[in-house]
């Protein structure tokens, strides 16, 4: 049975570093299950699933990182679509018709649009089916992944 | 150096902590784990959801597929279903899939009349085997799926 988890010193520094089935935590050859020396770990902080929306709270309970955060997301608009027109012969495609806004506290269901002056598309805000989410704990916000908010 | 690791009784008030809380804690590099905030945690056995005092659900993991296979490619029809089996680490896990097909390419045709062509996969939460991947577009399609491992859902948000 291979070495899997190690709480102590590794021969230089006080670490807890646990590795897959099968893989010796000593000289791993996958990546670790957790590995304390890393800086983040994907936490998930907050979740959850709607069967129609058009945006969550998810600070209302939670609370907020005091950055906006990575969030993954599904729902049923998961894919592309391409419409022809026969009457003004005009070809559209669009990818990623699930897409979001998140901020400090939402996840907004949102498509492609004429953009607003700030040139944002949350002026086209869409419904959702069957919605899942999960926030994770690291930013995905201008100004907010650097040094100094990700790893210090 | 800093304390980074806690096995026992944290009394860090930052993590609400004031009146004793037993658990495992561990801080990023830099930071002690006596009086760092929730944010510098790496780690925590805190409660989960969205009781009081809760910090995280869990770690985000990806659910093997078969053996240690990250993915899995899953042809569904159109309006169809297909199973998606994983690994057996709980309920609640979370069917990912990449969302960018190629086109098909419309405007190379002589359409007289109006088309519309579709490619959208979903899944639900899955059970503890598997789960049941959608099609709600009107054009078969092959799908990569992901399992992110999930978490009851009554600890949600």
């Amino acid at each position: 049975m291979a070495n899997r988890v190690i709480l102590g010193n590794d021969g230089s520094n006080f670490v807890l570093k646990v590795s897959q089935p099968g893989d010796n935590v000593l000289s791993p050859s996958e990546p670790l299950i957790f590995d304390s020396t890393s800086a983040r770990t994907g936490m998930t902080f907050a979740g959850g699933s709607q069967s129609t929306t058009t945006g969550v709270n998810w600070s209302a309970t939670k609370g907020n990182l005091g950055y906006i955060p990575l969030v993954v997301s599904m729902d049923n608009a998961a894919g592309t679509i391409e419409e022809y027109d026969a009457d003004s012969l005009t070809e559209t495609y669009h990818e990623k018709r699930n897409m979001t806004e998140t901020s400090t506290t939402h996840i907004i269901p949102a498509r492609f649009g004429s953009p607003s002056a700030n040139g944002a598309v949350s002026s086209s805000p869409r419904t959702a089916s069957n919605f899942k989410f999960f926030v994770l704990r690291i930013p995905l916000q201008y100004g907010k992944m650097n040094d100094a908010s990700l790893w210090s | 150096m800093a304390n980074r690791i806690l096995l026992g009784k944290s009394t860090n008030s930052n993590l609400g902590h004031s009146s004793g809380k037993f658990g495992l804690y561990i801080s990023r590099a830099g930071d002690d784990i006596t009086n760092c905030t929730a944010d510098q945690l790496i780690f925590n056995t805190d409660n989960v959801g969205s009781v009081s005092g809760a910090i995280d659900l869990g770690q985000f993991q990806v659910v093997p597929t078969t053996g240690t296979n990250a993915t899995a490619s899953i042809s569904v029809n159109a309006s169809g279903t297909a199973t998606v089996p994983h690994a057996n680490l709980g309920t609640g896990n979370f069917l990912f899939t990449n969302n960018a097909f190629s086109s098909s390419n419309l405007s190379g045709q002589e359409l007289t009349s109006n088309v519309t062509t579709s490619r959208s996969g979903n899944g639900g939460f899955t059970g503890t085997t598997s789960g049941t991947l959608s099609n709600t577009g009107n054009t078969s399609a092959t799908f990569t799926v992901a399992v992110i491992r999930g978490f009851l859902t009554s600890s949600l948000f």
